[in-house]
């Protein structure tokens, strides 16, 4: 056999089948796995060596489940069976060890951290969350109701750039302490369209705040090209109106980046409309 | 406790190979050629057939140099006699099954 993957899955394979087999049946998996030698194709060799697996986890289950085996007097046909009462019992045995877990899905908070996870796993190939649908019908009510916090909370936790803009600039029309809202949202992509307006907004509500100083020179940058292009950073370095943006942000008294009003809204909101879905605990504490 | 016979289809597939020359002896591959069972299904026939005496196994020298040895089989004497009461048995069967159906119409 060479180096090939499908020869080492093989190989590998084969070599498990030997190690699950009870030791009274060893002579079987080097037997299995002598005739693999002989296969010249890999497809048919990877089902070999599966099926050699398979008995090998069959053998080895029936050792631990039905030790005792007997040869029925008369030798009427093949011979050795397992004692039909024995073979019941076994068979109950793995019904109920298979179906025991099950049961946990009948609790509720069982299944509940099973969608967790299972959101968790999806969100690993950049699925979000929760589902820009959820968002959408919770600041479609909030739109209603004029209610600033839910189209703020909903603001951000959305992925479309240009709807949670419209989302953030009615929260903040309604309720004008909600203005760092910007301040989060602009920190996170690229500058939307008329992301002037809202440094404006944000430099009128903290005037102090270096962080809007840096949020400036993130979109003098940005004019400046993107991070992967040739000479990005000595462009940008250059660039006069930057260097003041930057120099604003040194010498500013405050530097607050709004997670704790960040933290506290999620936190607040989720209380208020969805308190027990864990879904947005995850999402606010990531 | 009483002792449940099992004669699957495919213990009769490969009996009935096994049987077509009974004195020679056989490889698992060519047996799984011969027979179309995948070693899944064969080698747990072929366990149960050599516990039950009905089939004799011996390792055979490798022909070439680093190669493995490899397991041969055939059935015995019991295996031949109880293969041929079997399926003699069922051909029976099976050449009743018509006139009975026939009956009970």
């Amino acid at each position: 056999m060479n180096g090939k993957p499908s020869e080492r899955i093989v190989r590998q394979l084969v070599r498990y089948a030997r190690w699950i087999l009870p030791a009274e049946s060893g002579d079987w998996g080097a037997a299995m796995e002598a005739e693999v030698g002989e296969m010249k194709d890999p497809g048919e060799k990877l089902k070999w060596a599966a099926g050699s697996l398979w008995v090998a986890c069959r053998e080895r289950l029936a050792a631990l489940v039905c030790g005792r085996r007997r040869v029925v007097a008369g030798g009427d046909l093949l011979a050795l069976e397992m004692e039909e009462g024995m073979r019941r019992l076994a068979r109950a045995v793995i019904v109920a060890a298979a179906g025991a877990p099950l049961l946990f899905l009948l609790a509720p908070s069982f299944r509940q951290g099973l969608a967790v996870q299972a959101r968790l796993w999806t969100a690993s190939f950049n699925e979000p969350l929760v589902r820009a649908g959820e968002l959408r019908a919770m600041a479609s009510e909030a739109e209603k109701h004029g209610d600033a916090e839910a189209l703020a909370f909903a603001a951000l936790l959305h992925r479309d750039v240009n709807e949670r803009a419209a989302w953030a600039e009615q929260a903040v029309g309604r309720q004008r302490d909600l203005t760092w809202l910007y301040a989060v949202l602009l920190s996170r992509a690229e500058h939307p369209a008329g992301a002037e307006v809202w440094l404006g907004a944000l430099r009128r509500w903290a005037p102090d705040n270096g962080f809007v100083d840096v949020l400036e020179a993130k979109r003098i940058a940005q004019v400046e090209g993107s991070p992967g292009d040739r000479d990005y950073r000595q462009r940008v370095a250059k660039n006069v109106e930057w260097q003041a943006a930057m120099q604003a942000a040194f010498a500013a008294p405050v530097y607050d980046c709004y997670v704790g009003r960040q933290l506290e809204l999620i936190r607040k909101v989720m209380r208020r409309e969805r308190g027990s879905d864990p879904l947005l605990v995850v999402n606010a504490s990531g | 406790m009483h002792a449940r016979v099992r004669f699957s289809p495919q213990t009769v597939t490969l009996l009935q190979a096994l049987l077509d020359s009974p004195h020679d002896w056989h490889y698992g591959y060519d047996l799984s050629q011969q027979t179309g069972l995948k070693s899944g299904t064969l080698y747990p026939i072929l366990i149960r057939l050599e516990r039950a005496g009905l089939l004799a196994a011996r390792w055979q020298t490798p022909s070439r140099p680093g190669a493995p040895p490899r397991h041969l089989y055939r059935l015995t004497a019991a295996g031949v006699r109880t293969t041929r009461e079997r399926l003699r048995a069922s051909k029976k069967r099976m050449s009743l099954a018509p006139a009975s159906a026939a009956g009970r119409a």
